[in-house]
This record gives structure tokens, sequence and C-alpha cells, in this order.
């Protein structure tokens, strides 16, 4: 009979006494019932009593040998029930492989006592009773890796014991086929995939190095200098560095203290369209929105910005710095002006018809512009990008440019998450990025002819950021809307369906070279979409007009078309501005979690061919969590349609998640039958997946009937069991499309916490008018 | 005898040239590249409309290459006949096809020069290292199949001629025929596109470990590659000849020349050349004036980088007046170089006429 690892989630005593009653009855291995969990091993027919007794489990498949017939020649020694998990199941590398074996890739001869890295699967949720286990055998777990295994530093010496302990499987030296990520049969001649030379011989290396520990900063600096390495900076474990063409990055690989070498890839704007759309609030509804922007300030880092438009008048400026020409935040370029506008442009213009999202905002800008017409402005380390803009007030950043490292988590994107982790009510938003293509790289997924997934840029792999990538605008002319994108991109978009597509025209699709995800530890990006196809906003008056899309008509050519996902974000950053001016009239200072879990709460799911493309599931790799809709995002201040409650407790230690096996739980009442949403967010700390696992469930109070977020993920989908929660991502959603009116529970699981304690956000929306 | 004038447009260190043929008693006319930022406003668009008429038919623009002071001019046509559409204006004129090979699609294929080229720029641009050279060839780089966008969204069909191909000699049909005019493809061919691939590789093979690192070497590495991969045309109507040549080298010239069966006897007369590079001495060779002669010499350039370079205007010169031809040269601008040329070669000794483009004025026209 098939095996199950599992996870039970308690919510009522009466599941307690169904969990106490299978766990006395042996019928559990490595049982470990916490606060609300209960986690073990255990066959299908125990798993379908649970859930009999109304008991949401949630497993994997396992072939890890039951307690009762683990061998017993192990040789461990371990005490059974220590720790509540059956040590003497101690076989974490399969019966019969002698538990002294050493891990895979350890080099012979290694000090016993001196502290290495292991990666190695950690069979049992990281309770403080694990956790502490481990601490205690000498290990500590550092980093959740995007293979859902650890990175666990402990001296070699320490190996027997912590064999002992039987958590950990698939333990692995941590070494240079996991520093460069690519298989072992890679290695050699510097083959890692996204590493800048690999497919330029000779060519120099920018690279940004990752540390295991804070702690060893300096000593690798010291050794990168040994090595010839030229370094640009370093703060905190990411330090960056030139490398000549025959850099060996091999045997830099070998210095223990380095967790990752990787690109940092080539900044640019993203704005192959330009345009921008101007409407405040639900596509097609024509409502007007309540809210705009006032009493919020947006920061945004571009080329520059044309502070003559009328549009973005001095008044709402509360400050510009030229980080790339001192002195100067000119536009000669066009896209910050471009992006200014679609923020927070207020349509003087244009009387009042050109309207940026949020027209009563105010604006920090940083001019990125530099002497070469790049973005050299922007600094070596985001937190320098970020922090001045926090100061000056803003808690909305907008990042329309990036680079694309082959969807990998990049020293960009780690500086967003730890930036976030420090001001957690800082909402970063960054654009996806256009490296959305038919033609696949070496490894396609997609059908001939479809936008092929893995090509979101950096730092928009991170967690904490918001980003967005671009659906397309209604617009039948103007700009490039009437045009195919196969005759404009012809390399990218070869052939049928997206080759015959107009750019523009349906707004149910997908903008074709929006960047796609996953990232590269599965994780959903982007989060939202936004349009971003022939989009008209301010123009500079200093950018020429072969700069745009497209000439826009009138109002003395102060506007033009645009596209690009860098024209989708301000749309969404404008769109933030919003929502926080909401809290704020609720006299509510939202985290950053809860602004983007409200945006994501209130996304229409987009329903074109290349939205819903393989691979299946929703949230997906191509539309993430769907499109930007106000409309179902904020209620009207004056006879709301829909109901927002909210819970966000970044500044209430008292309620955040403090141990694995924990939960918080809140009642909601529906007022009306409808459409039930809840999105749970967190602000995840900086690691290459997620770190902090938690589960959302929804459930009715009266029919007991349960309802996992994210269930319907790709990311979920495409596992062999797809009864598990969603371990990659730090946002999740439950929307119940027709649900009855009455009470419901929210409950949010720490199912595994490396960092505790964690904080979230919690929105849930219900209709309080019949839909019509 | 039917028009065939080359119309010579003021574009400071960028060429901007107009072709007029005549066919059945209808003029007709060409643009070849459109100059740096500013020259389209200032001296195209008032002369091309005057002499086209407005809204009048260009049947053809050709881009020789994409750096910025050949391309710019012509992306700022495309998007002014944009903004005359969609304000209801009449357009300045209707154009019929676009030739232009893109960098991307002529030497860099897979995107990695563009890419490293962009990193290198970055980086010292967040020094505030100007590298105005660099930077100048990565516009034309990085603007990638922008032109040929705009080209498509305007209704302008893109190298038909090639089916959509790079214009090249080996993917052409030699001669070309247009409205009675014959148009001969000698460059760039698929040898001097890998040279120019080449060069961009050695480039940053040499430049680009000290340009990240350092920003003094940056600035000393900021010398451009001279770009190989024009499109090199000889026009032929009524038995006169006219041989554009972009930025091409003069060997590669000659080469395309050979190739093309326009050699006669080892040498190639003109009737008017377009000296390749604004004059550049880098360019060319002594000797690639004693192979290919013209009546007209067209140098367009204002001094920027020191073109026209003095040597190859005594090359010029000096080859005409050894062989007894009497010859012109129109000049769009009197940098020093000219005045050292009249010093070091007085006209009336040599045997040779100077015209020089007066300020203020849009272009000259040459009559074959």
């Amino acid at each position: 009979m098939s095996r199950f690892r599992f996870a039970a989630y308690l919510m009522h005593e009466t599941e307690h006494e169904a969990a106490d009653e299978i766990v006395a009855a042996n019928r559990v291995a490595n049982a470990e019932k916490t606060e609300s969990m209960l986690f073990g091993v255990a066959d299908e027919e125990t798993i379908k009593d649970l859930r009999n007794k109304g008991v949401m489990v949630t497993g994997v498949k396992t072939d890890e040998p039951d307690t009762a017939a683990a061998p017993s020649g192990a040789g461990t020694g371990g005490a059974p029930g220590v720790l509540g998990f059956g040590l003497a199941a101690g076989t974490p590398q399969g019966p019969g492989a002698p538990s002294s074996a050493a891990p895979a890739g350890m080099p012979a001869a290694l000090p016993q006592s001196v502290p290495v890295y292991f990666e190695a699967r950690i069979d049992a949720p990281l309770t403080p009773t694990v956790q502490g286990a481990l601490a205690s055998a000498g290990a500590t777990i550092i980093e959740r890796l995007p293979t859902g295994r650890y990175t666990l530093r402990a001296a070699p010496g320490d190996l027997p014991a912590l064999d002992t302990l039987g958590l950990l499987r698939e333990i692995a030296y941590y070494g240079r086929s996991q520093t460069l990520k690519v298989s072992p049969s890679k290695l050699g001649g510097n083959q890692a995939m996204g590493v800048t030379g690999r497919t330029m011989p000779g060519q120099s290396m920018l690279l940004d190095v990752l540390l295991h520990d804070a702690a060893d900063l300096d000593a690798v600096k010291g050794e990168l200098q040994a090595r010839k390495l030229h370094v640009i900076s370093a703060e905190g474990r990411t330090i960056r560095c030139v490398g000549a063409g025959d850099t060996d990055l091999d045997s830099l690989a070998d210095v223990v203290e380095i967790a990752e070498i990787g690109d940092v890839g080539a900044p640019r704007k993203f704005d192959d369209e330009v345009d921008r759309i101007v409407r405040l609030v639900p596509w097609g509804t024509g409502l007007a929105c309540d809210y705009t922007g006032n009493g919020q300030i947006v920061a945004i880092a571009d080329t520059g910005v044309d502070d003559t438009h009328p549009d973005l008048a001095p008044a709402r400026f509360v400050g510009k710095v030229g980080l790339g020409r001192p002195g100067d935040t000119s536009d000669p370029d066009g896209h910050g002006t471009h992006v200014a506008g679609t923020v927070l442009g207020d349509g003087t213009a244009s009387n009042g018809k050109l309207r940026g999202a949020a027209p009563a905002a105010q604006l920090y800008f940083q001019s990125l512009l530099d002497v070469n017409g790049r973005l050299g402005g922007l600094p070596a380390n985001l937190k320098d990008l970020l922090l001045p803009a926090y100061d000056a007030g803003a808690r909305v950043h907008n990042n329309s440019w990036g680079a694309f490292v082959y969807t990998q988590y990049s020293g960009y994107a780690f500086q967003v998450d730890a930036f976030v982790q420090d001001k957690r009510d800082m909402l970063v938003v960054i654009a996806a990025g256009n490296s959305g293509s038919c033609q696949p790289g070496n490894r396609p997924f997609s059908r001939p002819g479809w936008v092929d997934i893995s090509s979101v840029a950096a730092p928009g792999t991170s967690k904490n950021g918001l980003t967005v990538g671009a659906s397309r605008t209604r617009r039948n002319a103007g700009g490039y809307a009437s045009q195919t994108y196969g005759a404009l991109w012809p390399n990218d978009f070869a052939m049928p369906p997206i080759a015959t597509a107009t750019v523009s025209g349906d707004p149910q699709c997908l903008a074709a070279f929006s960047s796609r995800g996953p990232c590269d530890d599965q994780r959903i990006k982007p989060d939202i979409m936004a349009p971003g196809t022939d989009i008209v906003s301010a123009r500079s008056s200093t950018a020429p007009l072969h700069h745009f899309w497209g000439a826009y008509p009138g109002y003395k050519n102060r506007y033009a078309y645009n596209g690009g996902t860098s024209m989708a974000c301000p749309l969404v950053a404008g769109c933030a501005a919003l929502v926080r001016e909401y809290y704020a009239l609720a006299d509510w200072s939202p985290s950053a979690a809860l602004v983007k879990a409200t945006l994501i709460n209130g996304t229409a799911t987009l329903t074109g061919i290349d939205a819903g493309a393989d691979p299946a599931g929703f949230p997906g790799y191509h539309q993430g969590f769907g499109r930007l809709d106000m409309a179902a995002t904020l209620p009207a201040l004056n006879n709301p349609a829909f109901a927002l409650w909210f819970r966000d407790n970044w500044g209430d230690p008292t309620t955040q998640l403090t141990q694995t096996g924990t939960a918080r739980s809140f009642e909601i009442t529906v007022s009306m039958a409808g459409e039930l949403r809840v999105c749970l967010a967190w602000t995840d700390p900086p690691g290459r997946s997620v770190q902090n696992m938690l589960a959302l469930v929804v459930e009715n109070k009266t029919s007991g009937v349960k309802y996992l977020g994210n269930n319907r993920a790709a990311s979920v989908l495409t596992t062999s069991n797809p009864i598990q929660p969603d371990p990659q991502n730090n946002v999740q959603i439950v929307r119940i499309p027709d649900a009855v009116a009455g009470d419901y529970r929210l409950h949010v699981f720490a199912t595994n916490l490396l960092f505790a304690p964690q904080d979230f956000a919690l929105v849930a929306t219900w209709p309080t008018q019949p839909t019509h | 005898m039917s028009a065939f004038n080359l119309h010579v447009v003021q574009a400071l260190h960028g060429d901007c040239l107009i072709v007029e043929h005549e066919d059945g008693g209808t003029r007709r006319f060409i643009l070849v590249d459109g100059g740096p930022a500013g020259v389209y406003e200032e001296h195209l668009k008032p002369y091309l409309t005057q002499l086209v008429g407005a809204g009048g038919p260009l049947d053809l623009v050709v881009l020789s290459h994409v750096d910025d002071d050949h391309v710019v001019g012509v992306l700022e046509l495309f998007a002014d006949i944009d903004l005359a559409t969609v304000n209801g204006d009449t357009p300045p004129v209707a154009l019929g096809e676009l030739w232009h090979n893109s960098f991307r699609a002529t030497v860099d294929e897979d995107g990695g020069i563009a890419e490293r080229t962009r990193q290198i720029l970055t980086m010292n641009g967040a020094r505030q290292v100007a590298m105005t050279a660099t930077a100048s060839a990565f516009f034309g780089i990085n603007q990638g199949n922008q032109l040929a966008r705009a080209a498509t969204k305007l209704g302008i069909a893109v190298n038909a001629v090639t089916g959509g191909d790079v214009v090249m000699p080996e993917t052409v049909h030699n001669p070309v025929g247009r409205h009675g005019l014959e148009i001969h493809v000698i460059g760039p061919n698929q040898a001097n596109l890998a040279a120019l691939r080449d060069e961009w590789l050695d480039w940053l093979a040499t430049h680009e470990h000290a340009a990240l690192v350092d920003p003094t070497t940056a600035a000393n590495a900021d010398k451009s590659v001279p770009n190989l991969s024009s499109i090199m045309l000889l026009l032929r109507s009524g038995g006169r000849s006219m041989l554009l040549t972009g930025d091409g080298r003069g060997d590669f010239i000659v080469q395309g020349l050979q190739q093309a069966g326009l050699m006669n006897g080892g040498t190639c007369h003109v009737d008017v050349l377009k000296v390749q590079h604004h004059g550049s001495n880098r360019n060319s060779k002594p000797d690639f004036f004693k192979t290919v002669t013209a009546d007209t010499y067209v140098i367009s350039a204002d001094g920027k980088h020191g073109n026209p370079d003095l040597p190859t205007l005594q090359w010029i010169v000096d080859a005409a007046h050894a062989d007894g031809r009497r010859i012109t040269l129109h000049v769009t601008n009197d940098p020093p170089s000219l005045q050292q040329l009249r010093a070091s070669r007085p006209p009336a000794q040599h045997g040779y006429r100077l015209e020089v483009l007066q300020p203020g004025q849009h272009a000259f026209t040459i009559n074959l």
C-alpha cells in the first residue's frame, strides 16, 4: 500500500482527537503533533480515516520505510521516540546504505572539526524540536534551496551524530555543482547556463557571488582578490565582482563559503513597446475610481523625467535625484517620463483625458540614465536605491527595468528581498521583462507557435517584490495596435497562433513579448498582469518620437504610444498607491504584503488562449495571478459592491506565527452569496526559494468544507500528487465563485518555518450587493 | 538625356543622400541614409519635401548600416510620417520600400555582442565615464529591429528584394531593376560580415575586462569598431554611374566590384563616388583611389573624428593628378583638413575643383 508523508491541519477539537487516536494506535510513523498540525508518515487507509473525520490532510507519496520495517542494523543507536520521530527509522539513505558513507561529492581528508556546507532533504517539519535536534548535533540550517533541499553547516566530524537523528536524506557535500547550479556532468570549462562567458569564449564575467553566511564577507572578499577578481561591492551576503575571461569558475566554486555564483546581467529598460492606459478603474466597466493616490508618495527609478511636462507639475515632486548624471534628471530618452505619466500624470496637458493611475500621488524620482545612455545610475546594491526612496517617504517603488539571467534569483533579487525584509512596508513593483518568445532556448517547453515559459528577468524573480507582466490593450489603432507579433518581431514569433495575433485588441490575451515564469525554483512569476501594449502616456519634450511605438494625435505632441512590461509596471505601481490610500482612510498603515495581497486578490483571470497556455493551472506561469482589476480590488467609498476584510500583523508580534505547526484563525461573515476571495501574502526572508512556508485554508463553518490555497496552481499541478499545499509561493489565493452566505474561518498554518517569527497579510472580499 | 542626380544633404558627420533618376518622364527618388539626430528636421525634411513634393513618392529607402550618424534621420522620417498620419496631415513623403540589414541579422545572431557591450557601457556609465564612440555604435546595435518595426507599421515592405533576408550580393539577383535604374549590390558579403564580427570580438577581448574594472582604461577603450557591414551600391542609369559606399572599407569595395563583374582591366571608373566613411583614412589605402576612380567625389563630413582625413583627400587628388584626370570634390563642410588640402595641393596646380556646401544650404545637387 502506498505510504504518504503527510501533514494534517487541525482546526477543531474533534480533529485533534482524531489525530491523537491514530497516533495512539501506532498508525503514524515519525509522528509529531504540534499546536495545530500533525506530521508523519502513514498509509492510504490511515489518511482516508483522518479525512473521513473532516481533517484536511496533504501529503506526498514516499518510499520511506515504515518504522516497524526499519532495519535494525543501522547502527545509529538512536532511541525511538526521543524526538517523536521514531528514530529507529534512521536509514536516511535507504535500506542497506551504510550510515557511515560519506556524503556525495565530499572531498577526502577534510578536517573533521572545521564546518563546511552540505545540502540535504529534511524529512521532518522544521519544528523547534527538529531544529533543536539538528543544532545539538552540530548542524545549522542556512537556507531552503530551489530544489526543496536545505543547506546545512556542519563539521564532517558531526556527520555520524547527525545521521543518528534520521532526519536527513540525500545528503551531499555542497560543492561545485551546487554553487554553479549544474549537474556534475556539466562541470568543467565554465559550462553553467546563465553564467557569463558560457556562450562566448573569453568573455569577461560580471558576477554576483552569494555567501552562505554574511560573517564570511571579508574572508571571501580577500579570497576573490587573491584570485585576481575585481570586487566592485560587498555587503551582507552578496559580493559583486569582475572576473577575466579565463577565470576558473569551477575552482572558485570550491571556496567553501560561497553558496552561489551567478550572472549580474546587463540591466535594461523594458520598453519594446510603449504607450499607456489611463483607466483608473476596471477595464470595460466605465466605473469611476474613488481613489487618486492622495497622500501617497511613489518612487520611480528610470531614465529621467521631464519636469516641464504639464502633467507632472513641480508640486508633484517630493524630490528628484540624478544617479546616472549628477545633478541632471532630464529625460532625453523618454522612457522615465512615460512611466511617470502612467503612475501619476494628472492629464493637465490633455484636459484630464490622459491621466495616470494615481493623479494625486507625489513623486520621488531617481534618474538612472548615464553618460552612455544606459542605466548606469543603478547602484551595485539595490539597497542604495531603495533606502533613499524610503527615507523620502515613498512606500511604492517602480522599477521598469531588469536583467535577463535565465530566471535565476540573482543578486538584484536577493537585495530586493533583503530590503523588504528590513522595511516591510515598502512595496517594490518590478517589470517582468520583455523576453517572451516562441523561440525557446535550450529547454523548450511550449508547442511550436506558442510563447515559451521561463523568461522572467531579475529582480522580477524576487519573492517580496510585485512582478508585473503585460497583457494587451483593447486598442485596434494607434501605435503598433493593428500590427501582428509576427510582422514586428519575426525572429521571436515566427508561427501561428502568436505570429498572426495582433499586438493589441484582445484584452484577454497577453503581450507576446511579456516574460513568463516560473523562476528557477518553480515559483510563480510574474505575479500580476496589466495592459502593456500601445499605452498612451506623457512624452518627454526632449525625447525623439522614434523612441516610442508611435505618435499620439493632438495635445501639442505631449503624449505618445509605447509598450512593454515597462509600461504595465507603472500602472500597477500607481494602483498600489490607491490601495495604500484606501488603507490610510481606514487608519491603517499597510505592509507591502498587504498591498500586494489586496491587488492580487482583486485580479481578473485572463481567458485568452495564450494566458491559459500549458502548463495548466491558476495561478500559472503565463499570467501569474491574473490581470489587475481595480473594480474588484477596492470597494467604492459610497455604496460599495463588496466588502473587504483584512489582517496585517507586521506590527503585532503577538499574532505572528512563531513556530512550525502553529496556526492563526480568523472568522468572517459573508453577508451575501457570491464569489468569496481570500489572498494570503507574506514577506519571506531573502533566499533562493521560499524559506518560510505557510498554507492558507478557508473553511465554510456551516458545512465544514475546506479550501486549500493555490490548489490549482501550476506549481502544484505539475507535481505527481496534487494533494499538497503549494510549496513554492509566498502568495496564496482561494477563490470560491459560488460561496453561500454564512460564517467562514480563514486559517493560516505555519507548515514549515525556517526563520521564525513570520508575519503575514490576509485579505478577503465578498459581495454586498447582488451581482448583475 | 534623362535626369540622373545625386543630392547630397547636409548631414554633419553622417551621410544623407537622395538619388534622383527618371523613368518614362517621371522623376523617381531613393533615399540613402538619414544622417544623425537633428539632420532630418533641419535639412532633410525641408529639402525632401521641396524636391519630391509634399506627400510625393519616395520609392526606396536604403539604410547603409545602423550607425547613428546614418540611421537616426531615417527613424525620424518614419516617426514624422506616423505623426502626420495620426494627426490627419499630409505625410512628408509616401514611402515605397526599405532595405535595411540589422546588426543582429548580420553580425550578432545570438545577441551576445550587444549584451556584452551593454554591460560595458552600463558599468562605465555608473562611474561617469563616457564612451561616446561605443555608445554611438551601440545605438544601432541596440535599436535592433526598431526601424524594421516602424517600417512595417507604415506599411513599407522591408527587404522585399530578398524576401525579407539580409540584403547582400549573395541574396539579391544583381542588378536589381527599379524604374529603369540598375542597382548593383556590391556589399556587404558574407566575408565582410564575418570580418566585422571578428572585429567586435577582438575589441571585446582586448578591452572588455579592463573596461569593466578600470575607468581610465575604459575611456581609452572607447574606439569605435569600423562598421564593415554597409550596404554598398553601384547605380547606373543611361550609361552613367554612381558608387555609394556607406562606411565600407576600400578593399571590400574593390572585392565587391570584382565579384559583381564591374571591374574593367583591374579598375573601375564611375561618374560619382561617395567616398567611404566620411573620408576617414582608416577605411582606405592610397591604392584604392587608383583602382576606383571617378569624375566627382562626394565627401560627407564635418571634421568630427578628424573626417575627412587629409591623407584621404591627398590620395584622391594625387591619383587623379597622376592620370591627368580633372575631378571635382564635393564636400559638405569646410573642416581644417580641407584647408590643409588647399594649402598642400592648390586646386589650380593639381587639376581639381573643390565645392563646399555653404552654411544654411540644405544640399547640393550633382548632375551626372
